[in-house]
């Protein structure tokens, strides 16, 4: 379980604050306007901030003090997921050591990711040579071998078309019950989510102004156009 | 890998450039054409280690005043072991850096035509400046400044920046001991007819042998290289019935040398009959310590300058950047 | 990172403090006398602005027909034609000067032409011969760079000219004018720059005394006559000139960039006028000859096989002892320095007064007098010449070549930003980041800048000019040697020698440090 304690921080005059859990095999959307604190929260889970006060944990551990790259986390970044100049297997292997001296098993690992992202047999070739749509799964693929319990998406879905995007939702969702992921997901847009979402926040000035625990159920179309529509909500 | 390579090419090429040999060396500081490989260097070479068991090292640079400029800015830390080239012109200005140490050598019969008293530098050759000509295509050369001044039309000349070069120098000096106060309105009318003024010797000796100019300034004893080297006969220098100024080349020991008693011995080969002989049949300069009965044929052929010209080395101290100056503005126009 | 990236600024200003340091020591102990050469000062500083301002205003002048020609005409050698114009940018400056030798001196090929009707050529020393070197160099650089101007009117333009019917010189006041009135400033300062600092061409063409620039009076102040307070006041004349002109420049900064020259997608109406035609070809038939006579000129020094015997001659194996000596080190010393200053220049990326701050640093050696920063140099670390000298030559090279360097390798480093936020989640740090990800992408501009580098030290005729003697020479100094002493044959070889060996130094590198990793 993912656990922001009070976790604070300031950057110029907004001040940010969060504070909420979220579980292993459940999925929370994150949305608000642009300048929100979306991109700070992720920033502070992921370790490329630090907060002034406050505590994050996975389960028991203490994680805010840990380099970016030790915590228990991957991330499915909007775009630059992966490396141009190397081909799609060197940026899998990349996830599993960086200096890409990999053993049998764990190239055999980065095979079987492939396969379940349905793109076996493209190994060797340059990301270029790929659809966007592709590359993103080369990416989740990446997520796959480095099995890590929390994943945080930012708006993966970023020039996809709709097919591709309900695609791409399906392997998400297939993985986080596989994999008991907890994932948060950050999102401008309520439908990207629909369908896998189970809790939903809505971030205005740095502060979680909605909260929806959703605690059963596939989608939460209602609430997230709720959210959509009524900004003002209060928190819970 | 690659970056290994890269890295032993360098060493190499350091190495090449730094490698010292284990003889005693003298290192000698002159100017470009006393060394070259058609200048008296490489026979002095020669001869002179046939004799020390020691390497002469020349370094050589564009003009003596070139290596009077680097002297003074490698001062106490130069490695050189003795000057040679610097002319009785520049003399009293290097005896000013004090880097210069008296020679040790009772000098004798010296066959200079003035008087040479001086504890630091030995004379070892000299010779009268004069413009040359091709005789082929300048039928009736000029026969003082006036009618060179008189023809500019016709003539152009290539001369030497006085403050590059021990010839423009001295050019500078002959008017300025003829003309005195009018020397830069001497200047100022000459200037039309020069064509450029190079920083040394052999540019302006290259640019008049190309056919660029039609006289240059040189000394009086350069024909005697076409004659003997080249057997040409067509190249002349023009008389001036207002005398010439002459120029006595000498050499000096630095005084932080560590080869002291080498040095004094270059000195006194530099006096010997061989070296003499060298000198005059490579750098084309009347010996300094030896008749000219010992010199081919040629020498006696060439002009002998009636009057002889020449300004107090003290006074040339004194003067002399205000005299450059002067020369500057009028030439620069 | 901190650290590495404060020990080449640290490095550079230490160096500029150092020079200064020695220039003032020397200066305490001599009386600076302006009033003797008041007078010679003046002229000197008028004659530099009149050269450059004249060379400016040929180049950028000449430029605007080349450019349109260029942009409004399509022919079959045109390709070819821009690529020998970046030729002429290139080559060095001592190189380029024996092909206008050759072309335009007493006994060039202009002269025998023009001997044919018994007219007799003499024009190119004095101030003809530094014109003729710099719009040579220029000319091409400004019609490059207005044409790339050109490029960037939208096709849509071109198609409402053609349907309101403009003619030529219509156009030229609607569409190209306005367009190269914003280029003109950058274009004409930088021209100015080059033209005002000139070293080379107007050491050869000028003739000594009668035509000299402030660089070539202070390179002559420092080596004729060691005259270090006089250096020092003309180099803070010129540093002061060059500042102003280089704060209007970037002042109104627009940058542009010599690269990508995209081909023309709209047949322009207006060239296919027949006066246009004829014009053009007039200008392009003279712009072509003018840069390609010196360049075959050059060339064509490699077939003068006799004179091919200077490479066994030891002024010959000393020069190129001395070049290699010369570029790779100061080719290996700017790689580490540049690439450490890429770095931090990265990571101070979002403050803006500071990466000015390091521009600036870079970039003062062009308008810094290299003459001065070696003669301060060498009053400190003094000691025999033979020694210091090279290292004095390396270091000045050195700078002088990081700026060029710095803007090829600046933006392959800061396109690595792009995969800070990725490698850093994935625990791709420290040598596995640089060897995996950043070194992959910078080393194509990598081999690049090293090549142009090295291309540059081996070209280079500044500070050698100062320090080098029979022993410790490089191949333009010995090329410059040869011309002195009118030894053109072996000049042409050695020129040729330079350019085969700047063009491999380039090929090299880029095969070396920038060829793909299979």
């Amino acid at each position: 379980m993912l656990k922001l304690d009070s976790v604070k921080f300031n950057y110029e005059t907004q001040d940010f604050e969060f504070d909420f859990d979220l579980a292993g095999g459940r999925c929370m959307a994150v949305m608000g306007e642009s300048g929100s604190g979306k991109s700070t929260l992720l920033n502070l889970i992921a370790g490329f901030l630090t907060p002034r006060s406050g505590a994050i944990y996975y389960g028991n551990q203490r994680i805010d003090q840990l380099a970016p790259h030790q915590r228990p986390l991957t991330i499915l970044f909007q775009e630059h997921n992966l490396f141009n100049h190397l081909n799609v297997y060197q940026n899998i292997g990349l996830g599993i050591r960086p200096s890409l001296k990999l053993n049998e098993s764990e190239k055999q690992s980065i095979h079987d990711a492939l396969n379940k992202v349905n793109l076996a047999g493209t190994e060797n070739r340059l990301p270029e040579s790929l659809s966007g749509g592709q590359r993103q799964r080369v990416a989740i693929a990446r997520c796959l071998v480095r099995s890590r319990p929390i994943l945080l998406l930012d708006e993966p879905f970023g020039g996809l078309n709709e097919e591709l995007k309900s695609d791409i939702k399906v392997l998400l969702n297939q993985l986080k019950k596989e994999l008991n992921l907890a994932m948060l997901w950050v999102t401008h847009d309520p439908d990207d989510v629909e369908g896998i979402v189970d809790e939903a926040m809505r971030l205005e000035h740095g502060k979680i102004i909605t909260l929806i625990n959703k605690c059963v159920g596939e989608t939460l179309t209602a609430p997230a156009t709720n959210l959509k529509d009524n900004p003002r909500n209060q928190p819970k | 890998m690659k970056l290994k390579s890269l890295f032993h090419l360098f060493i190499f090429t350091l190495s090449c450039s730094a490698l010292a040999d284990e003889n005693q060396i003298l290192n000698v500081y002159t100017y470009d054409s006393f060394s070259s490989e058609w200048g008296p260097g490489p026979k002095l070479k020669e001869q002179f280690e046939s004799q020390c068991q020691c390497e002469l090292n020349f370094v050589a640079l564009d003009d003596a005043l070139a290596v009077l400029g680097r002297l003074k800015l490698e001062a106490d830390d130069t490695p050189a072991d003795v000057v040679v080239g610097l002319d009785m012109n520049t003399l009293a200005v290097a005896k000013q850096t004090g880097l210069f140490t008296p020679h040790e050598l009772t000098i004798t019969d010296l066959t200079l035509p003035m008087s040479w008293q001086d504890e630091v530098f030995i004379p070892f050759d000299y010779g009268y400046f004069a413009f040359i000509y091709d005789a082929d295509k300048l039928t009736s050369p000029p026969q003082s400044f006036e009618s060179l001044i008189e023809n500019q039309q016709n003539l152009k000349l290539v001369i030497q920046d006085p403050r590059s070069s021990t010839p423009g120098l001295g050019l500078m000096l002959w008017i300025k001991s003829l003309y005195a106060d009018r020397a830069g309105e001497l200047w100022k009318n000459l200037s039309p007819s020069i064509l450029t003024i190079t920083p040394g010797w052999s540019e302006a000796y290259g640019l008049f042998l190309k056919g660029e100019a039609d006289m240059v300034l040189s000394y009086t004893t350069s024909p005697a290289y076409h004659m003997i080297v080249e057997a040409k006969q067509n190249y002349k220098a023009a008389e001036f019935k207002q005398g010439h100024y002459i120029q006595i080349e000498t050499a000096g020991i630095i005084k932080h040398t560590k080869n002291k008693q080498l040095a004094n011995e270059f000195l006194s080969f530099l006096l010997s009959k061989e070296a003499q002989l060298s000198i005059a049949t490579g750098n084309w300069m009347y010996p300094a310590a030896l008749n000219r009965d010992n010199l081919p044929q040629a020498f006696a052929e060439l002009i002998n300058p009636q009057t002889t010209l020449y300004i107090d080395p003290d006074e040339i101290v004194k003067y002399k950047s205000k005299w450059t100056q002067e020369f500057i503005n009028a030439v620069s126009n | 990172m901190k650290f590495w990236g404060w020990l080449p600024v640290g490095i550079i200003t230490s160096v500029y403090f150092i020079a200064l340091s020695g220039l003032l020591s020397e200066i305490n102990s001599n009386e600076l006398d302006l009033s003797l050469n008041h007078h010679y000062l003046i002229k000197i500083i008028k004659f530099s602005l009149i050269q450059a301002v004249l060379s400016t205003l040929l180049s950028v002048g000449l430029a605007i027909p080349v450019a349109r020609a260029l942009h409004r005409q399509q022919f079959t050698g045109k390709p070819f034609l821009l690529m020998i114009c970046g030729l002429s940018l290139v080559l060095p400056v001592i190189v380029a000067i024996l092909g206008i030798v050759s072309v335009h001196g007493n006994t060039g090929w202009i002269s025998h032409l023009l001997a044919l009707v018994k007219i007799k050529a003499n024009y190119l020393y004095g101030l003809a011969g530094i014109l003729i070197a710099h719009v040579f160099f220029n000319l091409p650089l400004a019609s490059r760079i207005f044409l790339l101007g050109l490029n960037t009117i939208p096709a849509s333009s071109w198609r409402l000219a053609g349907h309101l019917g403009m003619n030529s010189m219509q156009i030229f006041r609607f569409l190209e004018w306005p367009l190269l009135r914003t280029q003109l400033p950058q274009v004409a300062g930088l021209i100015f720059l080059l033209c005002f600092t000139s070293f080379a061409i107007v050491l050869v063409f000028g003739g000594g005394l009668k035509y000299s620039t402030l660089e070539v009076a202070i390179y002559q102040s420092i080596r004729f006559e060691f005259d270090i307070p006089r250096a020092v006041l003309l180099a803070f004349i010129q540093i002061a000139i060059c500042a102003s002109v280089f704060i209007m420049l970037t002042r109104r900064s627009s940058d542009f960039s010599l690269q990508n020259l995209s081909e023309l997608t709209v047949v322009r109406i207006d060239g296919k006028a027949p006066k246009s035609r004829i014009f053009d070809t007039f200008i392009l038939i003279i712009f072509m000859l003018w840069i390609i006579l010196p360049i075959m000129a050059i060339a064509g020094g490699a077939f003068n096989l006799p004179a091919w015997s200077v490479v066994n001659s030891d002024g010959f194996i000393k020069a190129i002892k001395g070049s290699l000596l010369i570029s790779l080190s100061s080719a290996a010393v700017a790689s580490l320095i540049v690439t450490s200053l890429c770095y931090f220049y990265k990571f101070i990326g979002q403050n803006s007064s500071a990466t000015g701050l390091l521009d600036l640093l870079v970039q003062l050696i062009l308008i810094f007098p290299p003459f001065v920063l070696a003669t301060g140099l060498f009053i400190i670390l003094k000691g025999n010449m033979s020694i210091t000298g090279p290292v004095i030559v390396i270091i000045v090279n050195v700078l002088a070549i990081l700026p060029f360097m710095m803007r090829i390798l600046l933006p392959a480093v800061l396109f690595t930003r792009r995969y800070d936020q990725l490698s850093v989640s994935l625990g791709i740090i420290n040598l596995n980041r640089f060897s995996q990800i950043d070194w992959q992408i910078i080393r194509k501009s990598f081999a690049l800048a090293v090549g142009v580098g090295m291309a540059l030290s081996i070209g280079d005729f500044s500070v050698i000019a100062l320090f080098g003697s029979q022993d410790f020479q490089t191949l333009p100094l010995y090329l410059y040697r040869l011309m002195g002493a009118y030894r053109m044959e072996e000049a042409g070889v050695i020129a040729v020698i330079i350019c085969l060996l700047s063009l491999s130094a380039f090929f090299i590198s880029q095969q070396i440090i920038g060829r793909n990793s299979a």
